[in-house]
């Protein structure tokens, strides 16, 4: 971790100094060339012409450096950014502090303070119960997901036959996910196999185990089959991870004797490290702007009207709640793997 | 496998050669393979020194005016078809084809046993090694294993699918039987009628293919140039804006949806297909993130010495990047399209809010399907006709089958674009 923040820096560092040295070149160019003006325009001594031919060469410099024909390239995103992310972000978190009409033509907005907050925390016990069934979707969700595709993607990258059909297959959900369907199949019982909950004896197991694990266990088997469409990307993309890992590694294992669990254990799995991160994050996020998700729902119901939880106020302030939610459940996910990377790397 | 051979060298020397039991067999197949190798390899470049006269006579006679109205119409499907064969298969050419197709044909057919032989052959060891496998190859156990997880977490992904094929197939009758399931008795067609009514389907359909073509277009354009932008060029504050990028990622747009629905009423966007493409212009579409991700990928890939070479030959960055960056990342081009199509047909959220009604699409169109049946036909209480679940599953399949069709299509995109870009992220 520290290395990598090093050389980030050092990157940085490099960065910077090839601007300075682009500039460097700039400012010499112009000097190259007040040294030539003398020579050739030593009768007209205006100053104001020696002052915009520098300006113009250093302009030109600048035109033709790397930088700029980067900057090109990239400015429409930087537009965006700042029109369509930053700025309505920082909307929000104002709106989130106010209470907001909207007339035509102009929109009032008038300083409430933490109300909006504090009436999504304490008040609104559907937006706090949203939230726990959303925290508990991604807890039960990242897991399930992540353990399937890893076995799905080693299984499609052995060296079997058909293996391609079967591809086709893991990823036709990808394409066909969208919010009614999926509704659709939950109503109408198709997101899990029929008989499936009678498999497991709920009640006799409500007497050993805790609840909130009975609740997990009823919510895994009902939508057993929807966690699993969720997986397309996952797949793939462990798929190259697979397709990365040093083969050489393997060799020399064998011939030290290690089984194949051995391997998986302690080759396969901590240099995936970096894609089980990704997977997770991708997951979380995934997830978290998926339509049939509880809050999202809640959002979008509360947006219009007026008065105590409801209007716009209201619903960034649930907005910004929920990012803040989103961002701790990331950072935990992400924090995980990281300190089994050191451990790994101390070994 | 020599030592079984050794053993079985009781039965007679030409059986040896051909039959040995179940593992040897595949070996004698390997020999057999091997052997006419050579012998097929010159009977291969002899057939295309043929086939290459052939062509040339062809040539001569394309040239000649001669050519009846038959040849003519046969070559100019002949034309097609090796047009839509290199757009398929871009790394393919032509004689390679035949030569495939000549293998195929000149497979040596192995000599199969007789089953009192075949009794013979099996011992300990090479049951074991069949069972186990041997080093490097799999056993069979571990084959079929693999090949049993596969089938059901298969049948597990299709089961719903399956599940919707059948039922919407179902006649009334059907649906109230509790004998009949999963399969239809017969095949009634008139749940897809009702469907594609409530759905209005012509119309829905056109929008949704707009809604999201037009959209998906925009984004892939905007994101392969500033990701051609951040591999290529070297400029203070890269990382700062790498770190923006995942943070428009991570961000849920309910978090910018508010103040985006104001920006696009005062620009008169709101309403319309432009409050999804002009944010996609901008780079700001739909996860544009993970499509910056993918071509970034694919830009690092590109040589350096390629890029340098063109700049000594005088090209400027926008040359490079029309002549050099886009033709060498086709495959994440395509594949990013296919992707922000999908996402864009599926955003259900930010279409309600944005489109308001005016513009809808299939997916908008199914979430309110209920509502819409009983304008139609009425409810239970009305006319006592409700929407069954046949009906239902006939409208979800109408709503995916433009997605299942394309998919049908493109699928080798998908899959293989998402293993070239490799976006496994370092």
């Amino acid at each position: 971790m520290k290395k990598s923040t090093k050389n980030n820096i050092a990157h940085e560092v490099a960065d910077a100094v090839t601007a300075e040295q682009t500039v460097m070149q700039a400012t010499v160019d112009a000097v190259a060339v007040e040294q030539n003006e003398p020579m050739t325009t030593a009768d007209t001594p205006a100053t104001g012409v020696k002052k915009s031919n520098r300006f113009k060469a250093k302009f030109k410099g600048f035109f033709h450096s790397e930088a700029f024909s980067g900057l090109v390239f990239i400015l429409p995103w930087l537009i965006g950014f700042a029109v369509f992310v930053a700025y309505p972000i920082i909307q929000t978190l104002v709106f989130s502090f106010s209470d907001v009409t909207i007339r035509p033509g102009e929109i009032v907005t008038e300083g409430v303070g933490f109300k909006n907050y504090a009436y999504a925390l304490i008040t609104d016990t559907a937006f706090s119960e949203a939230l726990g069934d959303y925290a508990m979707e991604i807890i039960l969700y990242v897991p399930v997901i992540t353990v399937v595709s890893l076995i799905l993607a080693m299984l499609l990258n052995s060296k079997l036959k058909g293996t391609g059909f079967f591809r086709t297959i893991f990823f036709l959900p990808v394409i066909i996910t969208s919010g009614p369907v999926i509704e659709i199949f939950i109503t109408q019982g198709v997101a899990s196999f029929p008989g499936i909950e009678k498999l497991i004896n709920f009640t006799e197991l409500a007497e050993t185990l805790p609840q909130f694990l009975i609740d997990a266990l009823q919510f895994l088997t009902s939508e057993f089959i929807m966690i699993l469409w969720f997986s397309g990307i996952q797949i793939l993309v462990f798929m190259t991870g697979l397709q990365k890992l040093d083969k050489s590694m393997y060799e020399a294992a064998k011939i030290d004797g290690a089984t194949k669990w051995e391997m998986f254990w302690k080759l396969t799995l901590p240099a995936l490290n970096p894609t089980i991160v990704l997977n997770v994050v991708f997951t979380v996020v995934m997830q978290s702007i998926f339509s049939l998700n509880p809050i999202i729902k809640k959002i979008q119901n509360d947006m219009h009207g007026s008065g105590d939880g409801a209007g716009y106020g209201y619903a960034s302030a649930m907005a910004w709640i929920y990012f803040i939610v989103m961002l701790a459940i990331l950072g935990v996910a992400v924090l995980i793997f990281k300190k089994h990377e050191k451990k790994v790397k101390k070994a | 496998m020599k030592n079984s051979k050794k053993k079985n060298e009781l039965i007679t020397t030409n059986e040896t050669e051909t039959t040995n039991g179940a593992v040897v067999q595949e070996q004698t197949i390997v020999t057999d393979v091997t052997e006419p190798e050579t012998v097929e390899q010159v009977a291969v470049t002899a057939d295309e020194a043929l086939s290459a006269q052939e062509s040339l006579q062809e040539a001569t006679s394309d040239v000649s005016p001669k050519k009846t109205a038959k040849e003519k119409f046969l070559g100019f499907f002949a034309a097609i078809g090796a047009f839509v064969r290199k757009i398929l298969r871009p790394d393919e050419d032509e004689t390679n084809r035949q030569k495939k197709k000549k293998e195929k044909k000149k497979k040596v057919k192995k000599e199969r046993l007789t089953f009192k032989q075949w009794i013979k052959t099996i011992n300990k060891e090479n049951t074991k090694a069949f069972l186990l496998g041997t080093g490097e190859k799999r056993g069979f156990l571990q084959t079929f294993f693999s090949y049993l997880l596969l089938v059901l977490f298969g049948f597990v992904y299709v089961y719903p699918m399956l599940y919707m094929l059948g039922y919407s197939l179902m006649s009334p009758s059907d649906v109230s039987n509790p004998m009949v399931n999963y399969l239809p008795t017969s095949f009634y067609f008139d749940n897809y009628r009702e469907a594609s009514q409530v759905l209005a389907f012509g119309k829905t359909l056109w929008q949704s293919i707009y809604v999201s073509v037009l959209p998906a277009l925009c984004q892939t354009i905007a994101c392969c140039m500033v990701a051609y932008g951040l591999a290529r060029f070297k400029f203070p504050g890269k990382k700062v804006i790498f770190g923006l990028i995942l943070l428009t990622f991570i961000v849920p747009s309910q978090l910018t949806m508010l103040p985006q629905v104001l920006i696009y009423t005062n620009l008169k966007l709101i309403d319309t297909v432009f409050s999804f493409i002009v944010p996609a212009i901008f780079g700001q579409g739909i996860k544009s993130a993970v499509f910056i991700l993918i071509f970034y990928q694919f830009f690092k890939g590109i040589p350096d010495s390629i890029i340098e070479a063109a700049k000594i030959d005088g090209a400027n960055s926008f040359q490079i990047f029309f002549k050099i960056g886009i033709p060498a990342s086709v495959p994440a081009i395509l594949l990013s399209f296919l992707l922000s199509v999908v996402w864009y047909y599926n955003e259900t959220v930010l279409s309600s809010i944005y489109f308001g009604g005016t513009v809808t699409t299939l997916p908008l169109e199914l979430a309110k399907f209920k509502e819409t049946y009983e304008q139609i036909f009425g409810s239970v209480t009305t006319t006592g006709k409700s929407a069954n679940e046949a009906i239902y599953m006939a409208g979800t399949l109408l709503s995916v089958l433009p997605l299942l069709v394309m998919y049908a299509f493109t699928q080798r995109f998908f899959t293989d674009g998402i293993d070239k870009a490799g976006i496994t992220g370092e």
